[in-house]
């Protein structure tokens, strides 16, 4: 089960912004896309939702995006925003509880805590969403996102995530913590799509990596083949190495080492 | 131990009804209804002509005849002004809250942004240019004509406004209350003109329209609004979820399942209907659209689901009591109840504006 995009071209007033890129994601692994900054990824990332008009096919399960009901998309598939801004001062379990009267386990009161907890916000239920931090919000939104569609698996189909940038404004800790439920939503069966920035973060969790530059596909493939120095060097305009300590550079962190 | 544990953490039932601003919701509903019933009473029973409601309720039981005045005050005076008073309340609250889970923003109100003014000028375009129509269809439908014209006008008045202030799914708050002067001005520069080629009937018919009051309340122009309001209301809880989700915007809505286009036309259209029969029934109302919505959020917070009946009895309610007030401050005399709303509504509104400047700054 995929999902699998055909020849997607999209113009937005006279620019170009996507031209002719392909894309295929398999259920049960985590799909990046990563490209520097107006490369196009989240704008693709738009465009696999139907949330912006593109030319071009995509398939999702193997039918038709356009012959999909608003409601049967709904419970397969959510989408997590860069940011979202509240009309309404809703307070978080009733945000999370908007996600959770979408989906198909609608009738679960306990959910949305699992939810929460899941993304480390016990107890922040009764707490006002505009109130709380960026990373917060973005946790909150995260977790109704999965409280829409928290199964990986429904009837046998596998059920899909797509993330626009899910740990822009985390912390280190709650990066891992959000890569984390991704990983494990992927092997329990189920599709995600991460826009990411984060290029360790990509290579610790991704199964397949999308590099996108210039609106155009730079290439796909595993992480293995795609991160190549080459490739990052000539998509990022600077001189990028992988897997090489640099001599002499002080201090530096990687997210891998939380996970040795 | 198996017990100690047991009391010592509390069961997630036990917090979501501590965290449940549903469950506060539903009780203030029946709060709300029995201070409706205490309204439609007091109503009943305080009237210029001094008629005891209790005297008649008396004969009633007992099998008396009532005397004419008591059926004429209670039956057909006040009885249709207390029922046009809650459908009209109703609307008027509802639809606010719709028009400002539309637009995204708490300031929008069908009476501020120009809809009211654009049912206004329906209706006295109907008045004037009434008589043009043919003479079988103006005595098989003269009493539609008015709220027709009135929704017509509310209807045009709303599309132009969603129109020029929402741009890819944000409404621009300073757009949205620029356009809504611009076509409030504009409405009432063509009413100017109409009312400038009025004949002296239709300037007194217009004169007594244009008071906003409920002086003319008849069974008719209940039976006339009463469906379309009842249907209006029912109508928004099909979309009261709807407009939750678009709290988060209208991608993140349309990703949630909501028809986002269709929803929109549907809370628009109901929206038009009820204010537009509402003006044409009582003239401009202003201020319960945005009162009594906002003061809901704040004591139960802005799920649609339950803010939205909630506005109906409040709106009604309220309404009732600035009726009440309207009759008997200046009795025999009467004030317009439009006067009574701005004098309660607009200290209100400027509070709100007081405490919450950023939500016109964005």
């Amino acid at each position: 089960m995929t999902l699998h995009a055909d020849h997607l071209s999209l113009t937005i007033g006279k620019k170009q912004i996507l031209r002719d890129v392909s894309f295929t994601a398999r259920a049960g692994e985590v799909s990046a896309i990563v490209g520097p900054n107006g490369s196009g990824k989240s704008t693709l990332l738009k465009a696999l939702v139907a949330e912006l008009p593109s030319t071009g096919d995509i398939t999702l399960n193997g039918r038709a995006l356009q012959d999909y009901k608003p409601w049967e998309l709904a419970s397969l598939r959510a989408v997590l925003p860069q940011a979202t801004v509240l009309a309404f001062p809703f307070t978080v379990l009733e945000v999370v509880r908007l996600g959770l009267a979408a989906g198909p386990d609608a009738s679960n009161p306990e959910l949305p805590f699992e939810m929460l907890s899941r993304v480390d916000l016990d107890g922040y239920a009764g707490r006002y969403y505009q109130e709380l931090s960026g990373g917060e919000q973005q946790r909150v939104q995260l977790a109704r996102v999965l409280a829409q569609v928290g199964r990986p698996m429904r009837d046998g189909h596998p059920c899909w995530l797509f993330l626009d940038e899910p740990v822009s404004s985390l912390d280190i800790a709650h990066q891992l913590t959000v890569m984390e439920i991704a990983r494990q939503f992927a092997s329990d069966g189920g599709g995600v799509i991460a826009v990411m920035h984060d290029l360790n973060l990509t290579a610790m969790y991704a199964d397949h990596v999308h590099v996108m530059a210039e609106g155009q596909t730079a290439g796909a493939g595993s992480v293995a083949t795609v991160l190549t120095d080459a490739r990052l060097s000539q998509v990022y305009g600077c001189p990028l190495r992988t897997g090489v300590v640099p001599a002499d550079v002080g201090v530096f962190v990687l997210p891998q080492t939380a996970r040795a | 131990m198996v017990a100690l544990s047991e009391t010592e953490l509390p069961s997630p039932t036990q917090d979501i009804k501590q965290l449940d601003r549903r469950i506060i919701a539903r009780r203030l509903s029946v709060i709300l209804m029995a201070l409706l019933a205490l309204a439609v009473v007091v109503n009943l029973a305080l009237g210029a002509s001094g008629t005891s409601l209790w005297g008649a309720l008396g004969k009633l039981i007992s099998g008396a005849e009532l005397t004419t005045m008591e059926r004429v005050v209670l039956w057909d005076i006040r009885l249709p002004r207390i029922i046009l008073c809650i459908l009209v309340g109703a609307a008027l609250a509802v639809s606010g809250a719709v028009m400002q889970g539309l637009f995204r923003n708490p300031l929008a109100d069908p009476g501020l942004v120009g809809v009211g003014a654009g049912a206004g000028l329906g209706a006295i375009t109907s008045i004037v240019l009434g008589s043009l129509l043919p003479v079988g269809f103006q005595s098989l439908f003269g009493h539609y004509v008015t709220p027709a014209a009135a929704f017509v006008g509310g209807w045009g008045s709303t599309l132009i406004l969603y129109r020029i202030s929402t741009r890819g799914g944000r409404t621009s708050v300073a757009t949205m209350l620029l356009a809504g002067i611009a076509l409030g001005s504009l409405a009432g520069a063509v009413s100017g003109i109409l009312v400038y080629m009025a004949d002296d009937n239709q300037l007194r018919d217009l004169t007594f329209w244009q008071m906003g009051s409920l002086a003319g309340a008849t069974w008719e122009k209940s039976m006339i609004a009463g469906p379309v309001i009842l249907l209006a209301i029912a109508g928004s809880t099909w979309f009261a979820h709807g407009l939750n989700c678009l709290a988060l915007g209208e991608a993140a809505a349309a990703h949630m399942g909501i028809p986002v286009q269709r929803m929109k036309n549907a809370a628009i259209f109901s929206v038009a209907a009820a204010t537009g029969v509402a003006v044409a029934a009582t003239g401009g109302i202003g201020f319960v659209g945005i009162v009594v919505p906002h003061v809901l959020r704040l004591a139960t917070g802005p799920d649609h689901g339950t803010l939205l009946p909630n506005a109906a009895l409040l709106g009604a309610t309220l309404l009732l009591g600035a009726d009440l007030i309207s009759r008997t401050i200046i009795a025999p005399a009467e004030l317009p109840i439009g006067i009574v709303t701005a004098v309660l509504g607009a200290p209100v509104f400027l509070w709100i504006l007081l405490k919450r400047r950023g939500m016109v700054d964005q």
